[in-house]
């Protein structure tokens, strides 16, 4: 594509393509998407339409617009939206009136500032494509300005004043001037060898950026306009909270969209489980309609460093099951809850925060107001349940349907075997109470409502007869996970006696009734009990080193015990087995691909959007590792060789001594043959081989036109100095036309001394042609009157 | 010497060694600048960096990553582009003022691997003035290009050039890197002239006689043939014998008189000449070498007289170059100068009388004096280059 189009298309393409990727953010609204598409077309448009407007209008509906950008910043405080809709006025302004170099370096900042925008609107992985995109479109459109300016800037016509001509300085003519510049417009520039160079200029700067962001000290500040650097729309609704309304968990439950990453450590993915209960907080106090902290337990919460923050001590911890560690990677949230495993020993926070810790409820909350932006990624310890339990569950027999069919809710024949599961699963699963003795009255509280009554008879008529609290407690799990139906159109939330409503006449809801029912029964019981909220996910993300995907819909609550003989509580499930976990199983290739996708979206946190002051710390702890490991390696492979040397081959003396040599020898022998390469080619080029070298200009390359040049020049007097171009037309005025084809013939010598172009055989016979019939001219009596034109 | 001695000897040059060291520190960055543009980008790459830290938004980490890249991909390409460079100039030797005069400029890169893009090379008088520039799109591995200016000088003398100046701001415009080249040259630029009719020859009561004489000259009868040289007019090329001998031979013809012409200017000016004197000096000199013009076109032989010395008689091309060379750089010379008079022109030849009013009433008798008044407009528009600009401007219009 010739220069001056080139400079065009690649101006409106990375406009457009800032515009898309500021765009996919999700975070401009509809008309403006549809407005400044109209806009870019009628820019691209303008060229061949020629469309203007006035200037004094596109100074009104400036001011009009910044008057907007003002109130939107001041009276509406969306910042954002301000400052992002204002650029992108000021772009469509430039990108209709755009005449002067100015202009196009400002729009070029604009598409800049669009990606800025882009980049603070979003933690998605498409940034990236975007933005190497981006980086592409803007390197080359960059590189095009630059020529085009440096070109026109050579051309500008140097006016002397007065003075300077009495001086006698000299000055530049414009016409020849003119010519060149448009020859510069004509020039091949998006060439496929160019493109290729600008591929690799891409590289060049994705790789040092990539370098330079891994090593750039980190530091946080956010004293400056903390809320500028936020999406519009703020992070999703969480269900967890402080207080959580009646039901709330059970409607975020349709929800399919990723919450957050467990990614065990290496030893953990060894005994990973099947089901991982995921502990968000328990809630003590039932109103009737809302669970919340009691007084008691808020008092409790203390404010800690985040940086390995103990959750519990050693002391008290129970040498239950295993040990397990995980990294958990949690999008951005309103809730500012730290979720960890049901029992959690420790959580390292790589951020300098501080967290708020309610050692009653076991959890773990980021002391601030403001809502969560950002994803964050912290180390959690804790433990799991024993190996046993958790082999009853890979038995699992829905694991060969489940390659056979796309979607499958859970099959009815394996809910005993599931029930059984889950209850082996989480049965032994405890936690220390630190406050055993004085807080009993909290896990008896009871709401003043007249579901009470019919609850405190259910739970007397299931346990008649049952004297052990731990029996009873059991005995109340097993009705409710076989007697009742999981299902989450329960729509009598509403209704006064709601809870009576489930017991008695539904028979089915979701978790949040099946624990909240199970709680206020041990309650009445005289069992101290509460509800915890959280997830259980059974989803597993094979893609990598694999990592559990916990998504809204794995939403759960569940319930905790403690029986007068034990210090700890006791996790019990009263969901049946059917609203466990997914109940939708995915095995298309779209859900493969999603799952490669979110194993991507992963990487791109890990090593892009969390990326901090310790994972810099542990990539250059890596880095020296790996260097010491690499020589140590060589060391010891060089030792091992030398012994099977010496030992004349013997194997045992020297342990893969002999894999070291033939290695040493097939890189010498690799390097060799390089090396050979490159002294061929350069021998190659100097003998004017190398096809490459073929189509850099020398005057050899163009001997033919030199030769005929000079024998025009004989006949037609060629002044010193005089371009070919100019001789050529001289040529063809002076021989009345006769040799007209020496301009076509000139301009491809143009083309190839100085674009590369390849000398082609059929200007060998258009020369001798021309060469002809400058012969026949000369020889000719009636040519002459066409010399003699002059 | 003791080393205690050395040593002091020593530390008292340091402050002169760093101070040398800064000097030519200051003296390498005359050669890197940062436009408004760069200035810009690290002004916004600096808050970026602000911003991220503020936000500890890591994909502002990430653009302000890039940024820097920029800036250090940027460096590296302008110090490759500009490696293994060379550059020089092809001019000619003479120009004539007011005539535009066209300069190549050459540039070579020597460099195995890598081209050069986007080069601008200002090529620079010794005064310091730019007197043209080329520019190269790209100069590939290996390979050289030639471009060319052309530049009007509007005043006659001799021109100076200095070196050429090759500057690039590629890739991104961020950096401009420039080299210079020392390439001194000159270029003498001739006096131009006026169009002069036949007013000026009848004045001097000549006679464009047809009197023939053995002489070459621009008559009817042939004088002689010869093999054709560059720059002879085709017109005069004998083509049956050029057809017969298979080599371009030309006519050459009798001169159909002996007319002599002797322009006598009078360079003298008074010490107390002002700026309007010398202004009129220069007319008077642009009128002699119009007059020296018109005598031969005519085939006149002509001779140049001036109070500073003479060119004797000749005839033809060359001859008027030579004449006009002297002009070129002659200058005013004081009253105390004998007049060109005392130079001896020839007798049997015209004489044409140009000077300034002050020394106008020592022109001979015999002498026709031309009288710098009479062609005022034409000499002051060819001075002020008024009709190059309208012609510029015609150009100027057809071409854009």
């Amino acid at each position: 594509m010739a220069f001056q189009r080139s400079f065009f298309f690649l101006t409106y393409l990375t406009a457009i393509w800032s515009f898309v990727s500021l765009a996919s953010t999700g975070e401009l609204h509809l008309w403006a998407i549809v407005a400044f598409s109209l806009i870019l077309l009628a820019a691209i448009g303008r060229r061949r339409f020629r469309f203007e407007l006035p200037g004094f209008i596109w100074l009104l509906i400036t001011i009009a617009v910044f008057c907007g950008a003002l109130w939107g910043w001041f009276r509406l405080g969306e910042r954002m939206y301000s400052v992002t809709y204002f650029l992108m006025y000021l772009e469509a302004n430039k990108l209709l009136t755009a005449k002067s170099n100015r202009d196009y370096i400002q729009i070029y900042g604009l598409t800049f500032f669009q990606m800025l925008a882009a980049s603070v609107s979003t933690t998605s992985v498409l940034f990236a494509p975007l933005l190497g995109g981006y980086l592409l479109l803007i390197i080359a459109t960059m590189i095009a300005f630059t020529i085009k300016r440096d070109a026109e800037r050579t051309f500008q016509t140097a006016k002397p004043g007065k003075k300077a001509l009495r001086r006698g300085s000299p000055w530049r003519m414009m016409a020849s001037d003119r010519r060149a510049l448009e020859e510069v417009g004509y020039l091949p520039f998006l060439t496929r060898r160019m493109v290729s160079r600008l591929a690799l200029a891409t590289g060049v700067v994705v790789l040092l950026g990539g370098g330079l962001f891994l090593v750039i000290p980190r530091a946080a500040r956010q004293d400056f306009l903390p809320g500028l650097g936020r999406g519009h729309q703020g992070p999703r609704k969480s269900g967890f909270a402080d207080h959580v309304a009646f039901g709330g968990v059970g409607r975020i439950q349709n929800d399919p969209t990723i919450v957050m990453r467990v990614i065990p450590t290496p030893e953990s993915t060894l005994n990973r489980p099947t089901f991982l209960r995921i502990r968000g907080t328990a809630l003590d106090e039932f109103t009737g309609r809302q669970w919340q902290k009691s007084a008691a337990m808020v008092r409790e919460i203390k404010p800690m460093r985040a940086q390995g923050a103990q959750i519990l001590p050693p002391s008290l911890l129970v040498e239950y099951g295993e040990p397990f560690r995980a990294d958990i990677n949690l999008d951005p949230e309103r809730s500012n809850y730290i979720f960890t495993v049901n029992q959690p020993a420790r959580v390292i926070l790589d951020k300098t925060r501080t967290v708020e810790l309610d050692p009653e409820g076991l959890s773990l909350k980021l002391e601030t107001s403001q809502p969560r932006y950002q994803p964050i990624t912290y180390q959690v310890e804790g433990r799991i349940p024993r190996a046993e339990a958790r082999s009853v569950f890979e038995a699992d027999p829905l694991a060969s349907t489940r390659e056979d069919e796309d979607v499958k809710p859970i099959a009815q024949a394996s809910l005993d075997l599931l029930r059984d599961v889950a209850s082996a699963v989480d049965r032994g699963i405890t936690a220390l109470s630190t406050r055993s003795e004085r807080n009993d009255r909290q896990y008896l509280q009871t709401p003043e409502t007249p579901d009470m009554e019919n609850i405190r008879e259910m739970a007397m008529a299931w346990t008649a007869g049952i004297d052990s609290p731990r029996a009873r407690a059991e005995e109340v799990e097993r009705r409710f996970r076989t007697e009742f139906d999981y299902t989450l159109e329960a729509d009598f939330a509403d209704r006064p006696n709601h809870l009576t409503h489930f017991l008695r006449v539904a028979r089915e809801g979701h978790c949040e009734y099946f624990a909240t029912s199970m709680v206020l029964m041990l309650r009445s019981l005289g069992i101290p009990a509460r509800i915890v909220n959280g997830y259980l996910t059974d989803e597993w993300n094979r893609t990598g080193q694999g990592y559990y995907v916990v998504r809204q819909e794995h939403a759960h609550s569940w319930v905790e015990v403690r029986f007068p003989d034990s210090p700890v509580w006791v996790t019990f499930d009263p969901t049946p087995a059917s609203g466990l976990g997914s109940n939708r199983i995915h095995r298309t290739w779209f859900h493969r691909w999603s799952a490669v996708a979110d194993a991507m979206k992963l990487v791109w946190y890990n090593l892009v959007v969390d990326y901090d002051v310790n994972d810099q710390r542990k990539g250059i702890l890596a880095s020296i590792r790996a260097v010491a490991r690499g020589l140590e390696a060589l060391q010891s492979g060089t030792e091992s060789a030398r012994l099977w040397w010496e030992s004349g081959g013997d194997d045992s003396a020297g342990r893969g001594g002999r894999w070291v040599l033939v290695g040493a020898g097939g890189a010498l022998t690799i390097g060799a043959l390089g090396y050979f390469v490159v002294l061929l080619r350069r021998r190659r080029e100097r003998a004017g081989e190398d096809p490459e070298q073929q189509v850099r200009t020398s005057r050899e390359d163009v001997r033919p036109y030199l030769d005929l040049m000079r024998d025009l020049g004989e006949v037609f007097p060629r002044p010193q100095g005089q371009t070919p171009r100019d001789f050529a037309r001289i040529v063809v005025d002076r021989s009345g036309g006769a040799l007209e084809e020496f301009v076509p013939l000139t301009d491809r010598y143009y083309t190839i001394r100085y674009n590369g172009d390849r000398w082609d055989p059929e200007l060998d016979r258009r020369i001798a042609a021309l060469r002809q019939r400058l012969r026949d001219m000369e020889r000719t009596p009636a040519s002459q009157p066409a010399l003699d034109a002059d | 010497m003791p080393s205690s001695t050395r040593s002091i000897r020593k530390l008292k040059a340091a402050p002169r060694k760093i101070l040398a060291f800064a000097a030519s520190l200051i003296h390498k960055r005359r050669y890197i600048s940062i436009p408004m543009e760069g200035i810009i980008f690290v002004i916004v790459t600096l808050l970026i960096g602000l911003a991220a830290m503020n936000t500890s938004a890591q994909l502002l980490f990430l653009v302000f990553s890039m940024m820097c890249s920029f800036w250090i991909l940027s460096a590296l390409l302008a110090t490759t582009t500009m490696r293994g460079l060379r550059v020089w100039r092809k001019s000619p030797r003479l120009a004539v003022a007011g005539q535009p005069t066209r300069v190549l400029l050459h540039v070579e890169n020597r460099k195995r691997l890598a081209g050069s893009w986007s080069l601008r090379v200002n090529d620079r008088l010794a005064t310091g003035e730019t007197i043209g520039a080329a520019f190269f799109p790209h100069v590939p591995r290996r390979g050289d290009a030639t471009q060319s200016y052309e530049c009007i000088f509007p005043r006659r003398g001799l021109q100076k050039f200095a070196s050429l100046a090759v500057a690039t701001r590629f890739p991104f415009g961020l950096i401009e890197r420039t080299l210079f080249f020392r390439d001194p040259a000159e270029i003498l630029v001739l006096p131009g002239a006026i169009v002069l009719d036949d007013r000026i020859l009848r004045q001097a009561q000549t006679d464009l006689g047809d009197q023939e004489v053995n002489a070459k000259g621009h008559g009817a009868g042939l004088y002689g043939l010869r093999r054709y040289r560059p720059g002879d007019p085709s017109r005069d090329i004998h083509w049956k014998v050029t057809a017969r001998t298979g080599r371009l031979t030309l006519r050459e013809y009798e001169s159909e008189e002996r007319r002599r012409g002797s322009v006598l200017f009078d360079n003298r000016l008074p010490h107390d000449a002002n700026l309007d004197d010398r202004e009129e000096f220069e007319k008077g000199l642009l009128l002699a070498s119009s007059i020296l013009g018109l005598l031969s076109e005519i085939g006149h032989e002509f001779e140049l007289l001036t109070a500073t010395g003479k060119v004797p008689a000749g005839q033809g091309p060359g001859h008027l170059t030579r004449c006009r060379r002297a002009l070129a750089l002659l200058e005013p010379e004081s009253m105390s100068k004998p007049s060109p008079l005392q130079k001896g022109p020839e007798n049997d030849s015209v004489w044409f009388w140009v000077g300034s009013e002050a020394t106008r009433s020592q022109a001979p008798g015999r002498a026709s004096v031309v009288r710098i008044e009479e062609y005022e407009a034409d000499l002051e528009r060819a001075l002020n280059r008024s009709r190059e600009s309208e012609e510029i401007e015609a150009i100027r219009e057809v071409a854009g």
